[in-house]
């Protein structure tokens, strides 16, 4: 007679198997969206590493449970008491030992991968910067000089950020109100957005195309709704695109145009505000053809200069202040002289944080 | 073979060591000691991460006149500790007085607390700086006259002798909690006032 | 005859008549505390079961069309959290630990009687001021359970009403209620142990709840601050979470972290208690490695203090190799207890009562619900898995998958104790199945939906078809979970009445408190065994049976392999 315990063993079986075969049959990549950029390759590695491992862990652990559930249940005549065993040092030691060593792999593998994908690379390497906005509930995508793209939940259709493809970007996060956080999914990335402090992060979207995007961090009403897109194009279609934003400060801006100008930064900030009334300066007039002194002032807590280029930040045509003439300081005052310039739409930033930047207007 | 019966369960395994009650007030204490932790975490956050400390505007906190409280808040502690030894001997009398005197010493603090808040120019919705500065105090004197209240208690029980050189849990209880409110007290009085 | 019996003096005069409702209301006996705890908390699952499947309906559909209004849902979810929570898994525990610790070390009652029954009162109090929420103009809370500044300190309409400051005072009432249970526990536990009880033979679930209330008493407070702060933000000008005004939104993240990550283990640690306790008598075994088990809860405890911030990776702020690695490192003493588990059942004769189909269904789902939390543990996964639909999988793996199947566990395993009935066993595996079919429906398509990118929070979604048909299954799973309910319901109502009377010791188990009549008296113990193993009632039933075997006349062999 089959003791009735022993019938399990090959449903079980087949269910194991199936699972197993399953699981280990190339479903470790099942819904994760398709990585596109070079960081989010890494990520997928990565996941797709710890899926094995997991599901290795997995079946080895249901499959003792299941084990034991089938080899050793009660038969319905056996009243005696099995041998009460009370532990064995040498099974404890092994079996803390493994899910240590474990650990310490998955550490290595994950810490290896979060260097790379969290380098910061630099600045000169970069092929745009551009500022990220979250607001309550929409974004601004921010190229320098005031070239804005934005949209929100109100909107038809979700603001999109242009990338170049095949380079470094980096994307520098502000709020002015609460938490969000920028996430594509198929950057395999995610990074908040928190007021009053400055988080960023450099990718490089290897391949072209439409990517959907959305606020993942909880900040109101319309949450669900703070979508966006990217689109990834060529450098050359970028720099066409950031070409044609119209994006000129000095619009509304009815100030006079004077060879004496002044900046200062507020500690520990990464923008540049109007030495009175503390604004975030976007706009300097500066009269043509005329050498014009720059009163700098630096609150302190981080190094800034000021530059004058004609093109955008990360990509200047024609520097006409900038380093090493143009000093970067970490705190203090400094005067920078600009050279005479014809009329024209010129752009001033900071080199260490391009995306403090603003429109030198020469007229 | 030990059998236990109810008259032994009922007086509890453990005569040893503390006292129910006192174990109790130690854990207390214990999560007070959180509670003030979280506070001075954010106090130390918020001040590290300011550009100047106290605010442009604001100068900083006069110790003087605290500094005196602080000595009368540290001297209660002794009273209160002479209160204990008074009842570990057994003397009731002088255990209504020390603790009359501990409670004395704490009605004086918290006026002076009170004084102190009055002569300063800046409020709980002026920046963080008023912020830190009141909730920190705040707490503590309000934990002050939990202090101060439970004495009260002691007082009464004592009074109407309540307590012996064997039975005196909440004299050592409360003892302990004020030694506690003390040491908080310090703490923030060096951070507050001293500390540049 | 190894065990006395001595008439306890404190049983001799029986309390004057009253009325049933009375007698509760101003009862100090730790187990009807404890029945309290239960009913209460229990109805606080249903309240949070229906919202959460007022949550599924929603995202039923992409253009989450049952609540036009966002924020009703945003409503929804905080709530559902919260009395899941806060109301009945925190609670629950409390209710256990309050019937079942005293017994199982051989006490009277609490230590401090009176601050237990206030302990448990504060929290009706502090449900009703939560859930009072619902009548203010704004509504109740609905920033999420974490209810993060700034959206709480005036950016969010939503969160700027009498709701969330109702929520605040509400949860702080729940602080003092856990914290002042937790003294009771630690104090009930260190000085009032029967003689014989040392503290390594205490039952593994005593333990955990001793654990478990180290982890409140020291964390707990740690969150009070932090809403407190929150609360003179909100309502007396404070700004210490005000970037505008030199604050830090950042930092309650901190200390919100700082208690809620080590409150995850004190939802989760009683359970593992539980499991510790159901798993050796269906197997007829002692526990395998009780000294390790006792070690890996200490050490759980302990690494629980320094992973907070793993739930803040993608802030930029935190320290990420740190946090990633104690937090992996966690996976060990969890390891060890999962691998005693198993070495407990091997060469054990197991049987399948409820009890042990919950523990069982337990160690394979928390298996998952670790193992996922394995993958938030690794910073650049968790860069893509953070606030998507993967934690809120991992969150019910753990949540559901553990803490509430130890739940049904422990109701099956103790209600014969506490009743004097057995739950009907049928029902009762009728409702296993229901329940961990409807469970895995609804929670496992989350995974998949988190790593293609869905985030949580959120009312509606991108009509894309593959994320419509997961979250229906979703919901068709969870409205099975719902059903799935009912037969308990049934079962706890009928079996009381009607149920299968048990005897004091009907499951023929190893802790004190089988040592006494169920329901045990007034006085919990008219004698107990004497205690000489992490088995006192093991023991005394070998020693009996091997003397009632002698007086029937000599037999040729012992009872096989009896623990000495
Ligand atoms: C009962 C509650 C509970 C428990 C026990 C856990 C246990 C764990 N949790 Fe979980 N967690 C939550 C409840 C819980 N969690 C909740 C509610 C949230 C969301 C909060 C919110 O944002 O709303 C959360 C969120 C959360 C995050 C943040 C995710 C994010 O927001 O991005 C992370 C990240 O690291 C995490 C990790 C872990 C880990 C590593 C464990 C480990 O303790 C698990 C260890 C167990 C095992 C690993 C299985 C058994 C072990 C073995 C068989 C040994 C061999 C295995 C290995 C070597 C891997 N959890
Ligand atoms: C112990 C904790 C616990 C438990 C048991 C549950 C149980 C469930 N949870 Fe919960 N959940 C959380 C803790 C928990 N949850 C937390 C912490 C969050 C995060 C919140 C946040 O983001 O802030 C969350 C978030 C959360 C979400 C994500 C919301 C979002 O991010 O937008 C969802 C979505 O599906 C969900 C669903 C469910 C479901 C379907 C159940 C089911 O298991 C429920 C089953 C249903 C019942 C048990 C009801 C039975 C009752 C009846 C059938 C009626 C009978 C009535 C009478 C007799 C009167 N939960
Ligand atoms: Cu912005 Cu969510
Ligand atoms: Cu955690």
């Amino acid at each position: 007679m089959r003791p009735a315990g022993r019938r399990l063993p090959a449903s079980a079986r087949v269910i194991l198997g199936l699972a197993a075969t399953l699981l280990l049959t190339g479903c470790a990549r099942t819904g994760l969206a398709e990585p596109v950029t070079a960081e989010g390759k890494k990520v997928e590695s990565l996941y797709v590493v710890v899926y094995y491992i997991a599901v290795l862990i997995f079946l080895g652990v249901l499959g003792a449970i299941l084990y034991a559930v089938v080899r050793f249940r009660k038969q319905p005549d056996d009243e005696t008491l099995p041998p009460q065993t009370h532990g064995n040092t040498t099974a404890e030691v092994i079996w803390t030992a493994l899910p240590l060593i474990i650990v310490l792999v998955l550490f290595a593998m994950s810490y290896g991968t979060l260097r790379v994908i969290d380098e910061a690379k630099p600045v000169k390497d970069l092929a745009a910067v551009v500022n990220v906005r979250g607001i309550q509930w929409g974004w601004e995508f921010d190229y320098g000089n005031d070239k804005v793209v934005s949209g929100g939940a109100s909107d038809d259709e979700p603001p999109t950020l242009v990338l170049p493809v095949g380079e470094d970007v980096r994307l520098v996060m502000t709020s002015d109100n609460v938490i969000h956080a920028f996430h594509v999914p198929n950057f395999l990335f995610k990074r908040d957005i928190i007021p009053g402090r400055q988080n960023q992060f450099d990718i490089r979207v290897d391949i072209p195309g439409t990517y959907g995007g959305q606020c993942a961090e909880f900040c109101g009403t319309e949450h669900a709704k703070m979508t966006f897109r990217v689109r990834a194009v060529s450098r050359a279609e970028f720099d066409k695109f950031v070409e044609e934003l119209t994006g000129d400060n000095c619009q509304g801006d009815e100030s006079e145009p004077s060879a004496e100008l002044a900046l200062k930064s507020p500690n520990n900030q990464i923008k540049f505000v109007d030495v009175e009334s503390e604004e975030q300066e976007r706009c300097l007039k500066a009269p043509a053809d005329t050498p014009v002194k720059i009163a700098y002032e630096n609150g302190g807590g981080q190094p800034h200069n000021v530059a004058v280029v004609a093109g955008s930040p990360s990509n200047p045509k024609e520097t006409y202040l900038g380093l090493p003439d143009a000093k970067v300081i970490e705190s203090g005052r400094i005067t920078y002289d600009v050279p005479p310039l014809p009329a024209g739409i010129y752009t001033y930033f900071c080199q260490v944080h391009p995306n403090m930047s603003g429109t030198y207007l020469v007229q | 073979m030990t059998t236990a019966t109810t008259e032994e369960i009922a007086t509890g395994g453990r005569p040893e060591g503390m006292s129910m009650p006192l174990l109790g007030m130690v854990l207390f204490i214990a999560s007070e000691v959180m509670f003030f932790g979280g506070l001075f975490a954010a106090y130390f956050n918020i001040r590290a991460q300011a550009p100047e400390w106290p605010p442009s505007g604001l100068e900083h906190l006069h110790a003087t006149i605290p500094g005196f409280f602080t000595v009368l808040l540290v001297l209660s502690s002794v009273t209160m500790q002479m209160a204990v030894f008074a009842i570990r001997r057994g003397n009731v009398r002088a255990l209504t007085r020390w603790t009359a005197v501990t409670i004395a010493l704490g009605v004086v603090f918290l006026c002076g607390q009170v004084y102190d808040y009055s002569t300063l120019d800046f409020t709980i919705r002026d920046g963080v700086y008023g912020s830190t500065f009141y909730t920190l105090t705040g707490f503590h004197g309000a934990h002050v006259f939990g202090g101060v209240m439970y004495l009260v208690v002691v007082l009464i029980r004592s009074m109407t002798g309540q307590f012996t050189a064997r039975h005196h849990a909440a004299v050592e209880g409360a003892s302990m909690y004020w030694h506690f409110v003390d040491v908080v007290w310090i703490a923030l009085f060096f951070t507050l006032y001293v500390l540049k | 005859m190894t065990t006395t019996a001595a008439r306890p003096s404190a049983a001799a005069h029986t309390p004057q008549p009253r009325s049933k409702l009375m007698d509760y209301l101003t009862t100090t006996d730790h187990k009807k505390i404890g029945v309290m705890y239960l009913y209460f908390s229990f109805f606080a699952f249903l309240v949070g079961g229906v919202l959460a499947l007022l949550v599924r309906s929603q995202l039923a559909q992409a253009d989450g069309a049952v609540f036009t209004d966002p924020d009703t849902y945003n409503q929804l979810f905080t709530m559902h959290a919260t009395a899941m929570l806060f109301f009945f898994i925190i609670p629950i525990w409390a209710g256990f630990g309050n019937y079942i610790v005293p017994l199982q070390i051989g006490a009277l009652d609490m230590a401090f009687p009176r601050i237990n029954a206030l302990s448990f009162w504060l929290l009706p109090a502090a449900f009703i001021t939560v859930f009072a929420g619902y009548l203010t103009g704004g509504g109740p809370a609905e920033a999420g359970w974490t209810e993060y500044p700034t959206i709480t300190t005036g950016h969010y309409a939503g969160a700027n009403g009498h709701g969330t400051d109702l929520w605040i005072v509400g949860i702080l009432l729940v602080g003092i209620s856990s914290t002042l249970g937790a003294i009771n526990f630690l104090v009930t536990v260190f000085k009032m142990r029967a003689p014989g009880m040392t503290m390594f033979r205490m039952p593994l679930f005593t333990w955990n709840i001793v654990v478990t209330s180290m982890l409140t008493a020291l964390a707990l407070p740690v969150l009070t601050s932090a809403l407190i702060m929150l609360f003179i933000d909100r309502n007396y000008g404070g700004s210490f979470y005000d970037p505008a005004l030199g604050g830090n939104a950042v930092l309650y993240q901190n200390l919100f972290w700082f208690y809620s990550h080590p409150a995850v283990y004190i939802m989760i640690l009683p359970a593992f208690g539980l499991v510790s306790e159901v798993l050796p008598v269906f197997s007829r075994k002692p526990l395998f490695g009780y000294k390790a088990f006792v070690m890996a809860t200490a050490g759980i405890g302990a690494l629980g203090f320094s992973v907070w911030a793993h739930h803040m990776f993608t802030t930029g702020a935190v320290l990420l190799p740190f946090f990633m690695f104690m937090t992996a490192l966690i996976a060990v003493p969890t390891g060890v207890k999962f691998f005693n588990w198993i070495a407990t059942l091997f060469h054990g004769k197991l049987t399948f009562e409820t009890p042990m189909l919950w523990c069982l269904g337990f160690m394979s789902m928390f298996l998952i619900g670790g193992i996922n939390g394995m993958f938030a543990a690794q910073v650049p996964i968790d860069y893509h898995i953070h606030d998507s639909y993967w934690i809120v999988a991992h969150i019910h793996y753990v949540l559901f998958g553990g803490s509430v199947f130890g739940v049904y566990a422990a109701f099956y395993f103790w209600f014969p104790k506490i009743t004097g009935r057995f739950l009907d066993e049928k029902i009762g595996k009728i409702q296993f199945w229901m329940t961990f079919v409807g469970f895995n429906v609804a929670f496992f398509p989350m995974h998949i939906l988190g790593v293609a990118g869905m985030p949580r929070r959120i009312a509606s979604y991108t009509a894309d078809p593959q994320w419509e048909l997961l979250n229906q299954i979703s919901t068709v799973g969870a409205f099975f979970i719902g059903v799935s309910t009912l037969p308990f319901i049934y079962n706890v109502i009928l079996s009381m009445r009607s149920g299968k009377p048990a005897s004091a010791d009907p499951w023929k188990a190893n802790s004190l408190e089988w040592a006494t009549s169920s329901p045990p008296p007034v006085h919990n113990f008219d004698s107990l065994p004497p205690i000489r193993s992490e088995r006192p009632v093991f023991d005394a039933r070998i020693e009996r049976e091997a003397q009632a075997r002698l007086a029937a006349g000599p037999s040729p062999s012992g009872p096989a392999g009896a623990h000495a």
